[in-house]
C-alpha cells in the first residue's frame, strides 16, 4: 500500500521541517510548502491525501483561509487541518466554517497531531469501505462511529471536527457521569483554558440543535464539568 | 478620576466674577469726586457772580446822592437785634385797619412767645416812618381775648408792652391796652400815668387783635421793643409774651433800621427771592435790607430722604446768625469797609447749606461811605449736586445689576461648560484608568473648545497607546507561539529518536518547560478572550439559588478533598445572568479560596439577598488575611499578592476576570477581611 501523502503549508521553515521529519517517521509521505503559490502549483497536478494549513503565510495574512476554500472547491472529502498560532474564537470559527476538519493551535504536541491525522485517515478509509463499521456505539437516538468519526442523531448526520468528536465521545462513553474540563481536554488531546472548553461544548450543542432544536442532552454541571444525559 | 466634590460658593468662578464686578463701585466713587469738583467750580462761579452783583449795587448806591446816609450812626458796643422801619410815602391813618399796610405786609416779621408751640401768642411786626413819626402796625394772634375791666388795670387783660430808651441806661416802659376795641390807653409801666405822646387804635381780627401805633421819632431815639402780653383768664398771670427783643435796659432794645427812601426803593428794585441785600454804614450798622435767603430743601425723593438720614445735622433748627441783626460783622465786611470787595462763606448752624456773602464798598469820591453785602445760599448748588448724585447712584446701581447679572450668567454658562467637560472626561476614563468610551470634541471656537479638543486629542493618543499595550500581551503570546512550537516539535522529535535511549529525562524536563510556557501564553490570552466573549455573551433568566446550589454540588465533586458549606436563601432568586460567566467567576473565587484556605477548614459559599435590591455572592475561607493596603488593588489586572511561590502560574488575572464579569452584570466585586479569614463578594443588582 502506498504511503499516504501529507502536505504541510507552513511559512516557518523549522516547524515545517520538524513536521515533515516527524510525519515521515510515522510512515507518511510528507511534503512542505512555504506559501500559497507553491502549494497551489503542486496541487493542480495532484491533490495530497491530507493537508495541514497555517493561516498566516508570511505576508499573506489570511492565505490559509484562501487555500482552504480553494481546496474544498476541488474536493469535498480531502481532510484539512488548521494548525496555527492564532487562538481566537473568531479565527477558529472562520476556519471551521470554510470546511476544515479540525482547528489546532501550535502548542499541540506532535504525537497528538499524529493521532488526529491517523483518525482522519481512518475515517477516509472507513468511508471508502462499504461494509458496516465494527466500532459503532449507540446511545438511544445517538449513533457514533469511531472509525468514520461520524455521528448520527435521530438518523441525521452531524458534522463534527475531530476534536469535537473526541470530546463528545468522552461524554457519551459514560452517560450520566460528569466529565471535568481537564478530562475532556485530555480525551480530545488538546491543552486549552476552561473558557475554550465551554466554547467547544457550545459549538457541539449548536450543531445538534441545528438538526433537533429540542436537543438538551449535554448538561453543564457548573463547578464540575459536563454530563451526557441518557 | 477626580472626585466630584461640590465646591463651596466662595470657591466658584461665579463668586469670583461677581467679586470682580464689585469694582463697579469705583463709578459712584469717581462720580462723587467729580461732583465735588463741580460743586467747587460752581461755587467759585457763584462767588464771582455775587461779587459782581454787590459791586453793581454799591455803584448804584454810590451814584445816588450822598445824603442817603441820613441816619446818624450811633456807636454801639455789640451787634443787637434790629427792626426794619420802612420809609412811607404818606402817613397812614391810625384806625386799627391794615389797608395802608397792604403793600408792605409780605415784609412783616413774626415773633413768637414760644418757638415750638404753634398756639402760643405771636406778634407780627410791620413798621414805617414818615417825617417825625414812626408808625407801627402789629397783629397779635391770640384766640382768647381778655379785655381789662378799666383803663386803670390794663395788666389784668391782654395788652402790649412798649419799651423805649430811658435815662441812665434803663428803658422806659409803657403798657398799651384798652377795655374795648378802639383808641388805646398808654400808661407808664411803673406809675400807671397816662402818656399822650403815643397813640394808637385797637381792633379785633379773626385770630386775635391788631394795634396801630404812632410814636414820635425823638421818643424812640432809634431803639424800641414791643411785646404782646397774653392773658387767657382775667386777673391771672400772663401765659405767654411775644417780644421783639429784651426790654429792661437800653442795650437790649432793637435798633430801628430806617433807610432813606432812595435806598429802600433801590433795594426793592432788586431780585429778592434768593438774595439778601444789606446796606451797612461805616459802623457796620444796617441801614437798608431787602430779600431773603432761599433755604427750602426739597426732600421728596426716597434717595434724598435716605441721604438725609445719613447726615446727622438734618432736622435741626436752622439758625441764621445774621437774620434781623442790627449790626453785622464778618471778615468780608471789614475788608469791604477797608475799600476792597471780598467774599466770605459761613455756615448756618443746623443746616448743611453754606451762605456765600459778598461785600463791596460804597465809594463816593474815594471815600468809603459804607458797604453792600449780598448773600446767597449755596442750597441751589447742593440740590443740584444732590440730584446729580442721586442719578449717578441710580445709574451705578442699574449698571451694577446689569453687569453683575451678565457676569453671573456668563460665569454660570462657563461653569456649566467646564463641569460638562469635566464630567465628560471623568466618564470617559474608568476608575482604574481604562478608557471607557470615545469622546466627541465640541465645535466651540473659544478656549474651552480648544481645551476640549486638546483633551480629546490626548485621550485619543492615550487610547491608541492603551490599545497598543492591551494588544501587546496577546500579540506577544501569538509571536511566542511559533518559536515555542519550534522548540517543542524539535524536542519531541529528539524524544522520538531516542525513545529507548538514556538521557531522555532532560528532554522531558525541557518539554515540561515548553508545556508550562504554553500554559502561560494561554492564560495571558484568557483576559482578552474573555473581554471579547463578554461582548457576545447572552444572559438568560435563571434561579441563582438553584444555580449556586448546583455549583456547590459540582465543587464537591471536583474537589473531594475540600469541605464546602453552602448557605443559600430558601427563596428562588430569578435573575438575568450568563450562567457560564457567573460560574467562571465563582470558579475563580473558589479556586482562590482553596489555594489559601486553612487545611481542614470549610470553604463557605453564601448567597444573600439584602433589602437594597442587591444580591451578594460570598465565598469565604479561613486563612491568612489580606493587607488593608492591597484590598482595593486586588481586583486589578496583574495584581497578585501570592507569597508562597508554588508551581502554579499566577498572573493576577483571576480576580480581574471576576471583576469584569461582575461589572458585565452591572454589579461589583470586592474583598473583605474577616476575623480569621477573607471573604470575597460579588454583588449583583436584583429587582424583585
Amino acid at each position: 500500500m502506498a504511503k499516504k501523502q501529507v502536505a504541510i503549508i507552513e511559512d516557518e521553515e523549522v516547524i515545517r521541517n520538524n513536521y515533515i521529519d516527524y510525519l515521515s517517521r510515522q510512515g507518511y509521505s510528507a511534503i512542505g510548502y512555504a506559501n500559497r503559490e507553491q502549494a497551489l502549483t503542486a496541487f493542480t497536478k495532484a491533490l495530497p491525501d491530507l493537508v495541514i494549513l497555517d493561516i498566516g503565510l508570511a505576508d499573506d495574512i489570511d492565505g490559509g483561509f484562501e487555500l482552504c476554500r480553494d481546496l474544498r472547491n476541488r474536493s469535498n472529502t480531502l481532510p484539512i487541518i488548521f494548525l496555527t498560532a492564532r487562538d481566537s474564537d473568531f479565527d477558529s470559527v472562520a476556519g471551521l466554517r470554510l470546511g476544515a476538519d479540525d482547528y489546532l493551535t501550535k502548542e499541540i504536541s506532535l504525537p497528538h497531531l499524529a493521532a488526529r491525522i491517523a483518525a482522519l485517515f481512518r475515517r477516509v478509509d472507513a468511508m471508502e469501505q462499504t461494509r458496516p463499521s465494527e466500532s459503532l456505539l449507540t446511545r438511544g437516538d445517538l449513533q457514533l462511529d469511531r472509525d468514520r468519526l461520524t455521528i448520527q442523531w435521530k438518523q441525521l448526520p452531524i458534522n463534527l471536527t475531530v476534536t469535537e468528536f473526541w470530546m463528545l465521545y468522552a461524554l457519551v462513553r459514560h452517560p450520566g457521569h460528569v466529565r471535568s474540563r481537564d478530562q475532556l481536554m485530555e480525551e480530545a488531546h488538546i491543552y486549552v483554558d476552561g473558557a475554550s472548553i465551554t466554547t467547544h461544548i457550545k459549538r457541539i450543542r449548536r450543531k445538534f440543535q441545528q438538526v433537533d432544536s429540542d436537543f438538551n442532552r449535554i448538561e453543564s454541571v457548573y463547578g464540575a464539568g459536563y454530563r451526557w444525559n441518557a | 478620576m477626580p472626585e466630584n466634590t461640590r465646591l463651596h460658593f466662595t470657591q466658584t468662578l461665579r463668586f469670583k466674577l461677581l467679586l470682580a464686578s464689585l469694582s463697579l463701585v469705583m463709578i459712584p466713587w469717581a462720580g462723587y469726586h467729580y461732583l465735588s469738583e463741580m460743586e467747587r467750580s460752581l461755587r467759585q462761579a457763584q462767588e464771582v457772580l455775587l461779587l459782581n452783583r454787590a459791586e453793581v449795587v454799591a455803584n448804584m448806591l454810590a451814584t445816588n446822592d450822598g445824603d442817603w446816609l441820613a441816619d446818624d450812626s450811633v456807636t454801639e458796643a455789640a451787634p443787637v437785634q434790629s427792626l426794619y422801619v420802612h420809609p412811607l410815602r404818606s402817613p397812614p391813618a391810625i384806625d386799627g385797619y391794615d389797608e395802608e399796610w397792604f403793600d408792605l405786609k409780605p415784609k412783616s416779621r413774626q415773633f413768637r412767645a414760644n418757638a415750638t408751640d404753634a398756639d402760643a401768642v405771636s406778634l407780627q411786626w410791620l413798621a414805617g416812618f414818615y417825617g417825625d413819626s414812626i408808625y407801627i402796625m402789629v397783629e397779635i394772634s391770640d384766640p382768647i381775648l381778655i379785655y381789662p375791666q378799666s383803663e386803670r388795670a390794663l395788666s389784668r387783660g391782654d395788652h402790649l408792652l412798649l419799651a423805649l430808651p430811658g435815662p441812665s441806661g434803663k428803658s422806659r416802659k409803657y403798657r398799651i391796652g384798652t377795655p374795648a376795641p378802639g383808641w388805646v390807653n398808654v400808661v407808664e409801666y411803673e406809675s400807671n400815668r397816662q402818656q399822650t405822646a403815643i397813640n394808637g387804635e385797637w381792633q379785633e381780627t379773626e385770630d386775635g387783635y391788631r394795634v396801630e401805633l404812632r410814636i414820635p421819632r425823638p421818643l424812640s431815639a432809634g431803639h424800641l421793643s414791643l411785646s404782646a402780653v397774653d392773658i387767657d383768664e382775667a386777673g391771672a398771670n400772663p401765659v405767654g409774651i411775644a417780644s421783639t427783643s429784651g426790654w429792661d435796659s437800653n442795650k437790649n432794645l432793637s435798633r430801628l433800621v430806617m433807610p432813606t427812601m432812595q435806598v429802600d426803593s433801590l433795594l426793592h428794585g432788586l431780585d429778592g427771592k434768593s438774595h439778601r441785600y444789606t446796606v451797612l454804614n461805616r459802623e457796620r450798622q444796617v441801614i437798608g435790607r431787602y430779600g431773603k435767603l432761599d433755604q427750602a430743601v426739597d426732600t421728596n425723593t426716597l434717595l434724598s430722604r435716605l441721604l438725609a438720614l445719613l447726615s446727622l445735622s438734618a432736622g435741626d433748627r436752622e439758625l441764621d446768625a445774621r437774620k434781623g441783626v442790627g449790626r453785622l460783622d464778618g471778615p468780608e465786611i471789614r475788608r469791604s469797609l477797608a475799600g476792597e470787595g471780598a467774599v466770605y462763606r459761613y455756615k448756618i448752624a443746623g443746616s448743611k447749606s453754606l451762605i456765600l456773602s459778598a461785600a463791596q464798598p460804597i465809594m463816593v469820591k474815594h471815600r468809603t461811605l459804607g458797604s453792600v453785602v449780598v448773600e446767597r445760599s449755596t442750597q441751589e448748588i447742593l440740590l443740584l449736586q444732590q440730584s446729580a448724585f442721586e442719578r449717578l447712584l441710580l445709574i451705578s446701581l442699574i449698571l451694577f445689576i446689569i453687569t453683575g447679572g451678565t457676569l453671573l450668567l456668563f460665569a454660570t454658562n462657563l461653569t456649566r461648560r467646564i463641569t460638562q467637560l469635566s464630567n465628560k472626561y471623568s466618564r470617559a476614563v474608568s476608575r482604574d484608568g481604562r478608557i471607557m468610551e470615545k469622546v466627541q470634541a465640541v465645535k466651540d471656537k473659544d478656549e474651552l473648545g480648544e481645551l476640549d479638543r486638546s483633551f480629546s486629542a490626548v485621550l485619543k493618543r492615550s487610547t491608541a497607546y492603551t490599545g497598543y499595550l492591551e494588544s501587546m500581551a496577546s500579540r506577544l503570546s501569538h509571536e511566542f507561539r511559533t518559536p515555542l512550537a519550534m522548540i517543542q516539535s524539535s524536542l519531541e522529535i529528539v524524544r522520538e529518536e531516542r525513545a529507548q535511549g538514556s538521557g531522555s529525562s532532560y528532554i522531558e524536563r525541557a518539554l515540561d518547560g515548553t508545556r508550562r510556557l504554553n500554559l502561560i501564553l494561554t492564560r495571558i490570552g484568557e483576559a482578552s478572550r474573555l473581554e471579547q466573549s463578554l461582548q457576545s455573551s447572552e444572559k438568560e433568566k435563571l434561579d441563582l439559588t438553584a444555580f449556586c446550589s448546583a455549583l456547590c454540588d459540582g465543587y464537591a465533586i471536583t474537589y473531594p478533598q475540600v469541605e464546602f458549606t453552602c448557605r443559600l436563601s430558601t427563596d428562588p432568586l430569578w435573575m438575568e445572568l450568563s450562567p457560564d460567566l457567573i460560574s467562571q467567576a465563582i470558579d475563580k473565587l473558589v479556586g482562590n479560596a482553596i489555594d489559601y484556605h486553612q487545611p481542614g477548614s470549610a470553604i463557605i459559599m453564601e448567597v444573600e439577598n439584602d433589602q437594597s435590591e442587591a444580591v451578594h455572592i460570598k465565598v469565604k475561607n479561613k486563612g491568612p488575611r489580606i493587607a488593608e493596603s492591597d484590598v482595593s488593588k486586588l481586583f486589578y489586572a496583574m495584581e497578585s499578592k501570592r507569597e508562597n511561590n508554588d508551581h502554579q502560574i499566577h498572573l493576577g488575572l483571576g480576580l480581574y476576570l471576576v471583576r469584569l464579569i461582575a461589572e458585565f452584570h452591572g454589579g461589583s466585586a470586592r474583598v473583605e477581611n474577616e476575623a480569621d479569614g477573607v471573604c470575597f463578594v460579588i454583588t449583583l443588582p436584583y429587582r424583585s
